[in-house]
């Protein structure tokens, strides 16, 4: 392939990715709000906390009250330490500044590893779609940091793909590198086999069995190198505990299927995409077609893996594209030494600045707050003052709980509490069956709800005798158990747990 | 099936063979789509706006005259709503007056068979017939969820032949012929969907022009514009007059509502089916074998595309007309090589219509259809009917089948009537969303009783509620009604 003409000028090809990383870097931490939308850094937070200050790895559940004692391990221990720290180390600006320099750095080398093939507009169409399908899942979770390792490592494999040959063994270290930050590297261990194949397609034959057996020598030592984490092999069977949640999945928004109800950004260049390919005639060999199908088909099927085709597609593509569209065009006039014009000096100079503008303003501002909706600080802080033990909460509060040392009910954890409870609490709690939320508040002894303010479950509990509604504001409303309370809405409720009248 | 209905009529064997090479492919897949279709038909009255379908058809019919007003609802009784399928309403009770539910099944399966004929038919005269069946066979169970007795099943091959149209007045760059015309006046008594066949003219119109030479485009422009103008005013030829365009824009208001009726729903890519193995296939055809199209048919592609992702509904109609406006593109690479006349026998075709006719008649003598089994809630409804029970809240999908049996509904499969609000307030009372709102529909309406699927939420809190008490239930439905002594107090 052209593979050997690339690097003429390493330095001048910097300069895209170095503006690009700084300027998503800066615009990550003007809205690093955003980041903290989702429930779960809470508890990635605490549980880092924990694993530093226990100097040991969970090997039971030890938050919850529901599921305390179950074997639950967590496979994202080095995010949540390397979070926990973050936090301890600058409140919550060090975990947004983490996170925002993890997708920076991710995207800066998809913008290096694809510049190096493409001309300059294709790569920066490629990267700013990228960005925009990705961008809901910008989010402070381990999985924003494995980023760059998923880029780097698949890089690394479709380089060797494309020259013909076996994948580095520097590659390998990425491996546990990810294995211990998010479980998404069963997936990287999977892309071996498919670009193995890729790779002996664009061999001459005789070379192809020797090629192979290669790749399956480098597949066998990857999948070793992903059991050094502090779990061993546990880990790679935890990954597929998630993948058999079943029906929990689909009540869980990032695991939903992807929705087209409204025009969004991945239906744009879903669209776009496919009229480019019909526009210029574009084709692909057929294991990329194979790959890329399956990226599509894995976004289609789960919303959370669109990041996983945003951030892969442009690398698996890159090679084959440059070929119709038109490579990268040459700059040899650039030698290395002369690099240094004034315009390449004022750009990194200018990325540079503003890295380190933005971070030092990130930390010394401290504007940084997770979500109020996923705050309920003043009712926690009531519920603890009446001792509450075993609350019933909204999915979203266990985070919260967990980091105030509450333990919930259920929390994002849905592997730990498995299938059949996380769809018995979205029922109850739902009211898709009244009768299985008062059957869980009898067996669970439950002796307090924290539920949001427009919960069928809170609205119910206002016409049942026995429960108190002591506290509400815009977001949440705390019901406690009580025998002298009667129903403040009619008409009344009746709990009585029965068996099933239907 | 028709192989052996040769044999019945007594041909001999060599003269048989003979004679199905005759046959064109159009007719094998046209036959055999339709004895699918009745064999299956229960399938097809699995939709409970079928009732209300046949029921306003049979008032057309009495009383010789359209709907302007809701007769059937006690929510919105009196409101305007006009039948914009009401052609389509006729047909099917006439046939159901005339066969039972035998009626509306063969009906809907000889729109649906041909429509897909047609479209097999069309692509024969391009690609090879093998090439031609696959593609039919694809876009058939693409579709097939959407086989169900209503009026857009008898407005199908009117959509493929009005297309058709358009798109070879398209590929030759002329104007369309206006002998389309009468179609477009069909149409739009069938069925809201002809405001896509106008909203069409547009595009083809500029994939024509696009196409055409410098010179002649300002002229070919024109005639086009000429051609929809007179396709807008043909469709205003219905009992309505241009309110039937109206109305269709009435049904695309719905918004809110449409996110909760199941086939207005984008569609669903939780387990792999049909739709995005088609989907994932095409675009792996596309880029292994490098296929180009102009730009204005790439964007007939993408819209189409894009409205069947938004709306499980339209897959039917991608699985259609894309096949139609992407032939002659397709044909330079992959059509076939002779360019000889698909075969033609008279005798032969005669012979296969009339063995698929009496294997229908036969199958439909010896076959009782069983309609709607889960929006049929019969001993419910007579239960109800016992009580005396005026004001009845229920699921949208019993609507139907209370019209049949001349109870007053509380809303049914006729969104447009009850707008987006009441719907959406309607579905999250059931699906207790709202528990205050499903209170306050019960009192705001003075509901006596309440007919709803086992599964409602709203029916396992009315066993909970205070004043309520459950007095039925079997597989289809619960029945709750007020305790005497709770609404004598009130």
């Amino acid at each position: 392939m052209t593979v050997p003409q690339i690097g003429t000028a390493p330095a001048q090809r910097l300069i895209q990715p170095c503006v690009l990383g700084a300027c998503l870097y800066a615009g990550l931490l003007v809205m690093g709000n955003r980041m903290l939308a989702d429930p779960d850094t809470y508890w990635q937070i605490a549980i880092g906390r924990w694993i530093l200050d226990t100097g040991s790895f969970p090997r039971t559940d030890v938050f919850s009250f529901t599921m305390h004692g179950q074997p639950w391990i967590s496979t994202q221990w080095l995010a949540q330490v390397c979070y926990a720290v973050a936090f301890s180390l600058a409140g919550w600006a060090g975990p947004v500044v983490l996170a925002a320099a993890s997708i920076a750095g991710a995207f800066a080398l998809l913008a290096w590893f694809i510049g190096r093939r493409l001309d300059t507009l294709t790569a920066l169409i490629l990267l700013m779609a990228a960005i925009a399908i990705a961008s809901p899942h910008f989010l402070v979770r381990p999985h924003v940091l494995a980023m760059p390792v998923m880029v780097a490592w698949v890089a690394g494999l479709i380089l060797a793909a494309d020259r013909g040959e076996t994948p580095s063994f520097w590659l390998l270290p990425l491996m546990t590198l990810w294995a211990n930050l998010h479980g998404s590297y069963v997936f990287g261990l999977f892309l071996i086999g498919a670009i193995a194949l890729d790779a002996v397609l664009n061999v001459e034959a005789p070379a192809r069995v020797r090629l192979l057996l290669r790749w399956f020598v480098f597949g066998l030592i990857a999948l070793a190198a992903s059991c050094i984490t502090p779990y061993g092999f546990d880990a790679l069977l935890a990954a597929r505990n998630i993948l058999n949640l079943g029906a929990a999945l689909a009540l869980i928004t990032e695991w939903r299927p992807m929705n087209f109800s409204r025009v969004g950004a991945f239906e744009v260049c879903l669209l776009l995409g496919l009229g480019t390919a019909l526009l210029k005639g574009l084709t692909l060999p057929p294991m990329r077609i194979v790959i890329m199908l399956g990226l599509l088909h894995m976004a289609l099927s789960h919303v959370r893996n669109a990041t996983v085709l945003a951030l892969l597609l442009p690398i698996i593509l890159a090679t084959p594209l440059a070929a119709q569209l038109g490579k990268r065009s040459d700059d040899t006039e650039l030698p290395l030494g002369q690099w240094v014009s004034w315009r390449q000096r004022i750009a990194v100079s200018a990325a540079a600045v503003l890295i380190l503008g933005m971070t030092v303003y990130a930390l010394a501002a401290d504007r940084y707050r997770p979500a109020a909706n996923v705050t309920p600080a003043a009712a926690v802080a009531i519920l603890k003052k009446n001792h509450a033990q075993r609350v019933f909460n909204d999915y979203d509060f266990g985070g919260y709980m967990i980091s105030q040392g509450m333990a919930p009910f259920i929390d994002g954890r849905t592997e730990l509490y498995g299938e059949k409870f996380v769809v018995d609490h979205y029922a109850a709690y739902e009211m898709r069956d009244p009768a299985i939320f008062f059957a869980l508040l009898e067996r669970y002894k439950i002796d307090a709800t924290l539920l949001r303010r427009r919960a069928p479950a809170a609205q119910v509990l206002d016409q049942v005798d026995g429960w108190r509604k002591i506290f509400i504001d815009d977001y949440v409303v705390v019901h406690v158990r009580d025998a002298d309370a009667r129903h403040s809405v009619e008409p009344q409720v009746k709990p009585e747990v029965k068996p099933a009248s239907n | 099936m028709s192989a052996a209905g040769l044999d019945d009529i007594g041909h001999k064997p060599g003269t048989v063979e003979r004679l199905l090479g005759q046959v064109p492919a159009w007719l094998w897949f046209g036959a055999g789509l339709f004895l699918l279709f009745v064999i299956g038909g229960n399938r097809s009255l699995q939709d409970a706006d079928t009732y209300w379908q046949i029921v306003v058809g049979q008032s057309i019919i009495d009383h010789r005259a359209v709907p302007t007003v809701d007769i059937y609802s006690f929510t919105k009784t009196g409101a305007p709503w006009i039948s914009s399928s009401w052609l389509a309403q006729v047909l099917y009770a006439a046939s159901y007056s005339a066969l039972g539910w035998a009626g509306p099944v063969i009906l809907a399966g000889l729109g649906t068979a041909a429509a897909f004929a047609l479209l097999t038919h069309i692509l024969c005269r391009r690609f090879s017939a093998t090439h031609a069946l696959i593609v039919a066979m694809a876009a058939t169970v693409l579709s097939a969820q959407h086989f169900v007795a209503r009026p857009h099943l008898l407005a199908l091959p009117v959509m493929v032949a009005w297309v058709s149209g358009l798109v070879d007045a398209s590929d030759e760059r002329r104007p369309p012929s206006f002998w389309l015309l009468p179609l477009m006046v069909l149409w739009t008594n069938l069925h809201g969907g002809f405001v896509l066949g106008l909203a069409l003219i547009a595009p083809f119109a500029l994939d024509a022009v696009w196409n055409a030479g410098r010179s002649q485009r300002v002229s070919l422009g024109l005639r086009w514009v000429g051609f929809g103008l007179c396709a807008l005013v043909a469709s205003w030829i219905t009992p309505y007059g241009w309110n039937s365009l109206l109305a269709a824009r009435r049904i695309l208001d719905l918004g809110n509502a449409m996110a909760q009726i199941p086939e207005w729903q984008p569609i669903n890519f939780s387990s792999i089916g049909p739709f995005e193995i088609c989907l994932l296939a095409a675009i792996g055809c596309v880029l292994w074998r490098g296929i180009v199209l102009s730009p204005p048919r790439i964007l007939l592609v993408l819209g189409l595309l894009h409205m069947a992702l938004s709306h499980v509904r339209n897959v039917e109609v991608l699985a259609l007309l894309l096949p139609l406006v992407l032939a002659k593109p397709l044909s330079v690479k992959f059509g076939r090589a002779d360019g000889g006349p698909s075969p033609r026998g008279v005798t032969s075709i005669v012979a296969v219509i009339f063995a698929t006719s009496m294997a229908t008649w036969a199958f439909a003598a010896h076959h009782a259809f069983t309609p709607m089994v889960k929006a049929t809630p019969a001993a419910a409804v007579d239960v109800l009917k016992a009580r005396k029970a005026e004001h009845i809240l229920h699921n949208a999908m019993f609507g139907g089948y209370l019209i049949t049996r001349g109870i007053p509904v509380f809303f049914d499969g006729r969104g447009e009537l009850y707008g987006d609000d009441f719907l959406v307030t309607t579905f999250d009372a059931l699906a207790l969303k709202n528990v205050g709102s499903f209170l306050n529909l019960l009192e705001t309406y003075k509901i006596d009783a309440t007919l709803l699927t086992p599964d409602t939420p709203a029916a396992k809190l009315l066993d909970r509620l205070d004043g309520w008490q459950r007095i039925y239930a079997d597989d289809v439905a619960v029945v709750h009604v007020r305790k005497q002594a709770e609404s004598s107090r009130r």
